[in-house]
């Protein structure tokens, strides 16, 4: 019967049409994320449709999210877009040595900075042309919530974003002046 | 009336209702994703505003382990039968028993007719009134059809008028206009910690576990 039909439909493959429509249609409804798998299927989407700015705070882009083909084809093609793209990283030594998205940062010339982490509050989160973003619950867990179209939040943690570029930024003029 | 109708979907227990839900149309070129176990009771929602639907099946799946598509058409068709296996059921309630008693009533009135009312004068007049029931026999598929129409209608509108409140509920649960409670507190502290860092002189920054300091332990 049609249900026998229905289970053969890949989980991820619907998650992907919703995440695309959600995008598509603007909506505001907020998704929780409750695994890598569905990380990755947001991160890339988002990715996808970003078209002004992207900005990605992170522990050390593990393989886990970040070690999939779609992500950095994704993350590459914004890049040709001219998509601003900036990723915050907390522990840059740790970034995986086979990270296919590190070698498209290296290769597109990304801006790829040191930042945190946060000594109260930390976790880790993305924003897409200031209204769309993903942020995590909790790191080891991949969960997350998500919303396309948020732009209070977005615009909040967008701004977020650029007081912790323009902090490494002051470091690294201090750090000039200072030998 | 239609702002009752899109409210089908989000945290409807489909379960108690499993012949009865009934909604409407739906944008005919879309998808619907939703889960197996809620299309093989539903009756179905549906809606010609496509924000509608992804709200709702998204409100509805939001855990996501499991997704299904399925094109509305199939969705539809398989409301048209649900509706009318349901007008069906109505229009055999009356069985044999309602069969039995227009007989009987009807050949009584028309016997009263004749001998009552038209024949014999020494009979009361009054007798007449007992065709009535020869009446009811007529009409009484039209009253019945009719009941249960509007009992059914009513049924109808009383889920729909529960759903749209449970809508209301789901989506003041899980819109972006409630900013979720683990973003909030980390806002308001990463923005603090960041207007420290900047009071202090630049290059003398507190150590933090990433330069070799300590990490307090996180609060989620």
């Amino acid at each position: 019967m049609e249900q026998g039909k229905e289970s053969n439909v890949d989980p991820m493959q619907g998650f992907r049409l919703m995440v695309d429509m959600l995008i598509e249609i603007d909506s505001p409804v907020r998704v929780g994320n409750n695994s890598p798998a569905h990380a990755k299927v947001l991160i890339e989407s988002m990715f996808r449709h970003s078209k002004e700015t992207a900005y990605v705070y992170c522990g050390h882009l593990s393989n886990e999210v970040w070690g999939d083909a779609r992500i950095a084809d994704a993350v590459s093609k914004a890049a040709d877009r001219n998509v601003k793209i900036v990723f915050i990283v907390q522990r840059p030594h740790e970034i995986p040595s086979d990270s296919i998205v590190k070698r498209v940062i290296d290769e597109k010339g990304i801006r790829m900075e040191k930042f945190g982490p946060f000594k109260n509050d930390d976790h880790h989160f993305a924003v897409f042309d200031g209204r769309r973003y993903r942020f995590e619950d909790d790191d080891n867990a991949k969960t997350a919530v998500a919303c396309m179209n948020a732009p209070d939040q977005g615009k909040n943690l967008n701004g977020l974003f650029e007081s912790m570029l323009s902090l490494v930024g002051n470091e690294r003029k201090a750090a000039g002046r200072v030998p | 009336m239609k702002g009752r109708l899109r409210a089908v979907f989000p945290d409807f227990d489909l379960s108690s209702h499993a012949s009865e839900v009934v909604c409407v149309s739906i944008g005919a070129n879309l998808l619907l994703p939703a889960a197996p176990s809620i299309l093989s009771k539903l009756l179905v929602g549906i809606d010609t505003n496509p924000k509608h639907i992804v709200s709702r099946t998204l409100v509805k799946n939001t855990g996501l382990t499991d997704y299904v598509m399925c094109k509305d058409f199939e969705t539809i068709g398989r409301l048209a039968s649900n509706i009318n296996s349901i007008r069906e059921r109505c229009d055999r309630m009356p069985g044999l028993v309602w069969k039995t008693i227009d007989f009987m009533s009807a050949f009584l009135g028309f016997f009263l007719l004749w001998s009552g009312w038209v024949g014999d004068p020494h009979v009361s007049k009054w007798c007449g009134l007992l065709i009535l029931p020869s009446v009811f026999a007529v009409l009484r598929p039209f009253v019945i059809y009719l009941f249960f129409r509007l009992r059914l209608s009513w049924r109808i509108m009383r889920i729909l008028a529960n759903a749209a409140k449970r809508r209301e509920e789901a989506e003041a649960r899980n819109t972006a206009q409630v900013m979720p409670q683990a973003l909030e507190e980390f806002m308001e502290l990463a923005n603090s910690e960041i207007q420290n860092m900047r009071s202090r002189p630049a290059g003398k920054r507190e150590k933090n576990p990433s330069r070799g300091g300590h990490r307090r332990s996180k609060k989620h």
